[in-house]
């Protein structure tokens, strides 16, 4: 991927996001004109990038949207819910096209299909007018300026203001509907400029079909706009018209090449922009936005110095959230000819408010290969295993040599080479840090769309959403969070009918909110809906054999609706009397888990559920104690073990197939790790020694497992399983030990299946 | 009939060349592949004609006879080629970009 498509693609997500966010609040606001100006700067710069990262299909379809809300923006069209569908099916294509561009580094193969649907039905709701939309500098007529720009004779004439560009694409049926594209070219008047470009290379002569239009026409002219929209009025969906400049500018513009002329209008755009007044709290975005753009546009031109300085004061302005730096280079930059624009090397620096000649200002944000820091992350993970060594070191100098004094002092030392490699690890984990708000703000368009599909009426609130986590957990927790999300939507809040005779408002309330707690953040995703009835979870529980009678019995109610989380419990129909899609809360937990994570469930019949999911801030970094069991050593993460209790063998009851025990009252349900990872018996338990046994929640349900002994406590960097392993269940990675072995860390939770 | 043989074999087309007209010429240039087509007495040329001549690229004969053709449409036609008649060749004035 060249390095302007990868800027576009960094970009072209936040912008994305921002259209999308912003047209879902457009649609529960429908007059707020400036949301309308939002979305309309958004598609606006995405255009603008896509031009430049020359992607013609995404800039076509953008232009339509771009004029649709253009209209929205003047009032000539109504922002119904059809429009705003129209807009987020367009955004929505831009962002998938994204992401196929940053696998493949290309559109897919029918995105000019895609784009032409979705242009057409964006059209729909274009006001019918002979008057083409004004046309901007933009994209579709780049080849205009061009050739505007190579041939100085075209501006020559003092008498017309601006030069109509045409961009004519005649349908390839257009013979047989009495068109003649040369004859409507002709009838235009002062065309001063005509480009043929064949569409599909011609075949063999037998094989061309004489009556297909294979031809597209660009074409100049000096006439008024309207009198060529008027040669053309009967076919506006087969041409695009538009004004290119005014042939004052156009005549300088001659002198440089003309992707300096775009460039500088691009950068006069952004001046204006920033210019503008705006309210506070888009400031940031829209000076983000503008920095962004002028950076791209200077590229495009060449002018890399020039780009650099425009980042480099874009760094100080954002930390200043002023734009008056900014603002100074890009005055500066077009005061002066783009051809002295400074293209590489040193920087001229005359400007007032920009930094001082010489002096470049640190560099705001640094863009690196995911690769590069989880190899930083490694090394500082191997440090952490190297330096664990050097404690057992210490204590063999003392103990074997006797040299007690040098075991402090290399004790000491270690000490300080702790805190520095703990330091060097932080550092490392703190570079894959993210905010959850890239997973959360999926969430809204989730809701909004299951609730039209289930004819509900629900509102999603967020708290939290810059509390920041590895990357990799913020990545995977979303599809969990969705099928939360979608399982408190179709089973948890009910029809507006229900919820008004029930007293409630129509509109249900969603809050996800998320907090750090430790090494650990904890997400929340609160509805006010109908809650759970732990009597019905009870009895579906029993009667689908997940528990037994004693147990149903036994379970408190906040333990019976745990079992929601079990595989095999269906949450669907049976407990809400919702027909609908279920998505299983076991897979939420099962994928929750493989994370290092845990969740819980809370509700109170008829006010509501809520769900919670503990997630490790950094999946890297892991507390994990060792354990011995059928003759082998296994880590096992602390946080999955609630306690250890040893207790005389005599202690276990059989109960039927299966081992308990009696934990403060309550049955416990054990096994034998041995067994359920087939290991051999070290026969332990024959020599009469006590029954150690580690008391965790993972699995869902309080269990008990009996293992052989604890071995030490570990701070260690847990890889995942790779290759075939990454499909077993059981275990959650490996991970090196101090001397050199490779420890398994099992995942509880799987095991206990 | 605007498309004509003439005695020497040469494909000539006279006046106002209509839509149809792009089939008949088809026909010719498949039987004779390098023409040579004289276009001087042409006066219109359909857009479906003078892509059959785009796609075929025969020897023109000659100068379009149709102006619009001549000033903006014949760049593909930029190389002149020598015609079968003997007469001299004329350089395609078209513009070049």
């Amino acid at each position: 991927m060249n390095a302007l498509l990868e800027q576009f693609v960094l970009e072209a997500r936040e912008l994305v996001n921002e259209a999308s966010d912003e047209l879902l609040a457009l649609e529960r606001a429908p007059g707020d004109q400036h949301r309308i100006d939002v979305v309309f700067r958004a598609f606006h710069t995405l255009k603008g990038g896509a031009a430049i990262a020359d992607l013609p299909d995404m800039t076509q379809l953008l232009h339509v949207g771009e004029d649709l809300l253009s209209a929205l923006r003047g009032r000539k069209a109504v922002c119904t819910p059809d429009v705003i569908n129209a807009l987020l099916a367009c955004v929505d294509q831009v962002g998938r096209w994204i992401a196929d561009i940053e696998a493949t580094g290309r559109l897919p193969d029918l995105a000019a299909e895609r784009a032409a649907v979705l242009a057409a039905d964006l059209r729909r709701y274009l006001p019918r007018s002979g008057a083409e939309p004004a046309a901007r500098a933009g994209s579709d007529f780049d080849w205009a300026a061009r050739v505007v720009a190579d041939h100085p004779g075209l501006s020559a004439r003092p008498d017309h203001g601006v030069v109509v560009a045409i961009a004519y694409d005649p349908q390839p049926n257009c013979f047989f509907d009495g068109d003649d594209p040369l004859g409507l070219l002709r009838k235009v008047p002062q065309l001063v400029f005509l480009d043929m470009r064949v569409g599909s290379p011609w075949r063999d002569l037998p094989d061309v079909n004489p009556f297909a239009c294979n031809l597209a026409f660009r074409a100049l002219t000096l006439a008024p706009r309207h009198d060529v929209a008027q040669v053309f009025r009967h076919i506006p969906d087969q041409v695009e018209i538009a004004e290119i400049a005014p042939a004052s500018a156009l005549s300088a513009a001659t002198q440089e090449r003309s992707s300096r002329d775009l460039a500088r209008k691009i950068l006069a755009a952004q001046r204006d922009l920033l210019a503008a007044p705006c309210r506070p709290k888009e400031f940031l975005g829209r000076l983000g936005a503008a920095i962004a753009v002028a950076t791209n546009a200077l590229r495009f031109a060449g002018a890399h110095a020039a780009a650099a300085r425009i980042e480099a004061v874009g760094a100080e302005a954002t930390s200043a959230r002023n734009a008056a730096p900014v603002l100074g280079v890009l005055d500066q930059l077009l005061a002066s000819a783009a051809s002295e624009w400074p293209q590489a090397g040193s920087i001229q620096d005359t400007g007032s408010a920009a930094a001082p000649a010489g002096e470049l200002p640190a560099i705001r944000t640094l863009r690196i290969e995911e690769a590069k820091v989880d190899r930083l992350l490694d090394v500082a993970g191997e440090l952490i295993v190297a330096k664990n060594t050097m404690n057992d070191l210490a204590a063999r100098i003392g103990v074997e040599l006797g040299e007690v004094e040098i075991a402090r002092a290399v004790r000491n030392q270690t000490a300080v080479i702790d805190r520095l490699v703990g330091q060097t690890h932080h550092s490392a984990v703190q570079l894959r840090m993210v905010p959850l708000a890239q997973a959360f703000r999926r969430l809204p368009r989730v809701v909004r769309d299951v609730s039209h599909e289930l004819g509900k009426r629900a509102e999603i609130s967020m708290k939290g959403e810059a509390t920041e986590a590895d990357k990799s957990v913020v990545d995977a927790i979303f599809e969990p969070l969705l099928h939360v999300l979608r399982n408190a939507l179709d089973h948890g809040i009910e029809s507006p009918a229900e919820r008004r005779s029930a007293g409630k408002p129509e509109q249900a309330e969603i809050t996800v909110s998320a907090l750090r707690h430790g090494e650990h953040i904890v997400i929340e995703l609160s509805d006010d809906g109908r809650g759970i009835d732990p009597a019905a979870v009870r009895r579906k529980a029993r009667e689908q054999s997940l528990i037994g009678d004693e147990e149903a019995r036994e379970l408190s109610d906040d333990q019976a609706i745990q079992l929601v989380f079990a595989e095999g419990l269906s949450t669907a129909a049976q407990i809400s009397q919702v027909s609908g899609r279920g998505v299983g809360l076991a897979a939420v937990r099962a994928a929750v888990e493989r994370l290092g994570g845990g969740v819980g469930i809370a509700s109170q019949p008829g006010r509501g559920t809520t769900v919670r999911l503990t997630l490790p801030l950094s999946m890297a970094f892991m507390r994990i104690m060792t354990i011995h069991a059928g003759g082998e050593v296994f880590g096992v993460p602390i946080e999955a073990i609630a306690e250890t209790v040893r207790l005389p063998r005599a202690q276990i009851l059989q109960i039927k197939s299966g081992e308990a025990f009696v934990l403060r009252d309550r049955i416990v349900p054990t096994c034998r790790l041995d067994r359920l990872l087939d290991l051999p018996d070290t026969g332990r338990r024959d020599r009469g020694h006590d029954a150690l046994i580690l008391v965790t929640d993972a699995g869902g349900q309080t269990a008990g497992l009996e293992i052989d002994s604890i071995g030490e406590r570990l701070d260690v960097v847990v890889k995942p399983m790779q290759g075939v392993l990454a499909e077993v269940p059981d275990y959650a990675g490996t991970t090196l030990l101090g001397n050199g072995r490779v420890l398994l860390v099992l995942n509880l939770g799987a095991v206990l299946q | 009939m605007t498309v004509r043989l003439t005695k020497e074999g040469a494909i000539t087309l006279v006046g106002e060349c209509p839509v149809e007209d792009a089939e008949t010429l088809l026909e010719h240039l498949q039987v004779r592949r390098d023409g040579p087509v004289d276009w001087s007495g042409c006066t219109r040329l359909h857009t479906a004609v003078l892509q059959v001549l785009m796609a075929a690229k025969p020897k023109l004969v000659g100068e379009c006879g149709d102006e619009f053709v001549r000033t903006f449409a014949q760049t593909w036609a930029e190389t002149p080629t020598r015609d079968g008649s003997g007469k001299e060749p004329k350089t395609a004035r078209g513009r070049k970009e």
